[in-house]
């Protein structure tokens, strides 16, 4: 027995499927081994071990220790103290190369070492350039964790944890790693896509990000999602509620006479007048479809052949005024009634009041993108995708934290499609997704691919699941509540990052996730530290427990939760809530009970002088 | 709320209008504020303030009631 090698650790007592019992040596009853200068702790759950055979080295994760003797194992009776682990196989190696799987199992009284730093650089096979370092081993702190970046993108990857496990600042320290901390290397040429619903990362990752919103802050630019992108069933689905077949055929025709009266009027690049569909993102007016369609059902005719309008006021399509007839007479002399009308004056109704409500303005009026009645829009969707896409800096960051959370799941659809189709149908060019892979990283995913959220964001989150691989367009699935995310979605994730996770519901999806033999490691999630994660699947070559990096102070991700404490142990001070009554009517945090016109004088600026940043 | 103390926010410009009692300010990060209920008074008082952020902060930010309108 090679007891003079400090790495032993004991000898293999029992083999089942991949399974292996350990007998742990009695020389290492201080639990701790100094191998190389370096203090390892022995028989931590979730910590490595190497099973040499002869030219092969098998690995495997500590999957569970005990004190008395494997019980179910026949033999001799071993005295009491003695001290056993229960190890789960994950792969082998040869020389440098590592691999998943098993060629070979151990047999009895086969030696058990511990996997020491020269080891883990072998698993981790150097410093490859697809390899991002994104924390450092729990049990042994100057081992940095790799991922294999590519896998990481292309095969999707999900950061599951409960409230306040460090969520939040995992993604943010993992997006930093990939793109490289300050002056240091990274993928500067890095292309992700974060949408925020919390608007947490803008101070964390602000440095290196273009940030959208829909209530910009001084420095950041407007989100604007132009409605004429989408595929037309879901955008009336939106404006117009449910609608009949009959009355569905009724908007698309309209919208269809729209679309090629303005590809005829000012051709777009790429589209053929004889392949324009309904689908096709060509800008069209909404108030014009409400204007032609309500003008529509209300006409009256009079007449001997009852085909003279019998108009009083032709009203306005860019203020949303209808236009007014003569009310119909019964009898012979008229007005009569439009006897083909659709009957669809509900449906209008309501897209007349999202057209009016301010709260969809960032959708339905979507600023430069927003066509006139001719359906010519002063910019086109190549400015909207270079905006969001093509800056100078990797990370763009969508802030949605102003958007009510009506439309959240629909907005989130609606930009994931944009873009999606986008990369999709540019695969062969060099903005494509092949060649330059955008990576989608889903902030709070439950709230819009959970089962009960609907299919509008679900659908094309499950294509980017599905086929994003083949397209360059990567997921990272982020959530507390993993077992509200649909299956199929979280089944897709090569990699999964899980923090703390307590309920059991939550548990039991994220072990589901993964190969039965490594469930074991995963009963470690209720009692990992803030900030610690179990690393398993694609991207990590073993399953592994990490501390993720701590961003720098200055780079957390804001926390929002409001001060109980301090805000209810200072005296209330006069309230108005005119205000508050003001701000709801107006859809608008900042709206004012009085507009005043306030003359504000320039105050010169002053040295040395430090405020709070939120006054 | 965590209170940042390393970034400093200073005041670009002071408004007042007496008929309502509100005061406007503007911080240099673009953001602006409004605070009810100021008296004529404690508005000459900040304008004659050496430092008017730490006037701000000291006797009316956590005195009086505000809403951020821009």
């Amino acid at each position: 027995m090679a007891s003079s090698d400090p790495s032993y650790l004991g000898v293999v007592t029992a083999v089942s499927g991949s399974s292996v019992t350990v007998k742990l040596s009695e020389s290492l009853a201080s639990g701790i081994a100094i191998i190389g200068g370096h203090t390892y702790r022995v028989g931590q759950v979730g910590s490595f071990v190497r099973i040499p055979l002869g030219y092969q080295d098998l690995f495997g994760v500590v999957a569970e220790i005990g004190a008395s003797a494997a019980q179910s194992t026949p033999g001799p009776k071993v005295a009491y103290g003695d001290r056993w682990m229960r190890v789960e196989l994950a792969g082998e190696a040869i020389g440098n190369h590592f691999e998943r799987g098993l060629s070979q199992h151990p047999n009895i009284d086969d030696t058990v070492h511990i996997v020491t730093e020269s080891d883990l650089r072998r698993i981790y096979g150097g410093q490859d350039e697809n390899q991002v370092s994104i924390g450092t081993l729990s049990s042994a702190e100057n081992i940095d964790v790799r991922l294999s970046l590519d896998a990481l993108v292309t095969r999707h990857s999900a950061i599951l944890g409960s409230t306040g496990s460090g969520k939040s600042t995992t993604v943010a320290s993992i997006l930093r790693s990939i793109v490289g901390h300050g002056g240091e290397a990274g993928s500067p040429g890095a292309r992700i896509l974060l949408l925020d619903i919390h608007g947490e990362y803008a101070s964390a990752l602000g440095d290196v990000a273009k940030i959208f919103s829909t209530t910009p802050q001084p420095g950041e630019c407007p989100l604007y999602v132009p409605y004429w992108a989408l595929e037309a069933g879901e955008l009336l689905e939106f404006v117009a509620g449910g609608l009949s077949d009959n009355q569905l055929i009724a908007f698309t025709d309209k919208i269809q006479d729209l679309k090629s009266e303005r590809l005829a009027a000012l051709p777009l690049p790429g589209l053929q007048p004889q392949s324009l569909t309904v689908d096709s993102p060509v800008p069209f007016s909404l108030r014009r479809l409400w204007y032609d369609l309500i003008d529509f059902e209300t006409a009256t005719f009079t007449g001997p052949q009852r085909d003279q309008p019998a108009l009083v006021s032709a009203g306005d399509a860019n203020v949303l005024e209808p236009p007014s007839y003569t009310p119909h007479a019964m009898g012979n002399a008229g007005p009569f009634l439009n006897t083909a009308a659709k009957g669809i004056r509900r449906q209008l109704n309501l897209l007349r009041s999202r057209l009016l409500d301010r709260r969809f303005d960032f959708i339905l009026h979507p600023g430069p993108w927003e066509p006139d009645l001719e359906g010519v829009a002063e910019q086109d969707l190549d400015t909207l995708l270079a905006n969001w896409l093509g800056h100078d800096k990797p990370l763009t960051i969508l802030d949605l934290s102003g958007v009510p959370s009506a439309v959240l799941v629909r907005l989130i659809g609606s930009i994931l499609r944009i873009v999606y189709e986008a990369l999709f149908w540019s695969r062969e060019k060099t903005e494509g997704g092949v060649l330059r892979p955008l990576l989608v990283v889903m902030e709070e995913a439950h709230r819009y691919i959970s089962p009960d959220a609907g299919n509008v964001a679900s659908d094309v989150v499950r294509r980017i699941a599905k086929e994003g691989r083949k397209y360059g367009v990567g997921a990272m699935v982020v959530s507390q509540r993993p077992s509200e995310i649909d299956e199929t979605i979280l089944s897709q994730c090569g990699t999964l990052i899980a923090l703390r996770l307590s309920n059991p519901a939550d548990r039991a999806r994220v072990k589901g996730a993964l190969p039965d033999n490594l469930s074991g490691l995963m009963d470690l999630l209720p009692v990992l530290r803030t900030g610690e994660a179990i690393i398993a699947g694609e991207a990590a070559r073993l399953p592994v427990r990490t501390r993720v990096f701590l961003p720098r102070q200055e780079h957390l991700p804001k926390s929002s939760d409001p001060e109980v404490t301090s805000a209810w142990s200072k005296r209330r001070v006069a309230e108005g809530y005119d205000r508050v009554v003001a701000s709801w009517r107006a859809q608008r945090t900042t709206a004012v009970v009085n507009q005043l016109a306030i003359d504000r004088v320039q105050i010169p600026p002053e040295n040395g002088e430090q405020m709070p940043d939120d006054a | 709320m965590m209170r940042d103390t390393v970034a400093s926010t200073t005041v670009t410009s002071i408004g007042y209008d007496e008929p309502t009692q509100t005061l406007e300010v503007e911080f240099s990060s673009g953001s602006i504020y409004q605070y009810y209920n100021i008296t004529a008074f404690l508005y000459e008082q900040l304008m004659q303030a050496p430092s008017k952020g730490q006037f701000l902060h000291a006797n009316i930010r956590n005195a009086y009631p505000y809403s951020r309108v821009g």
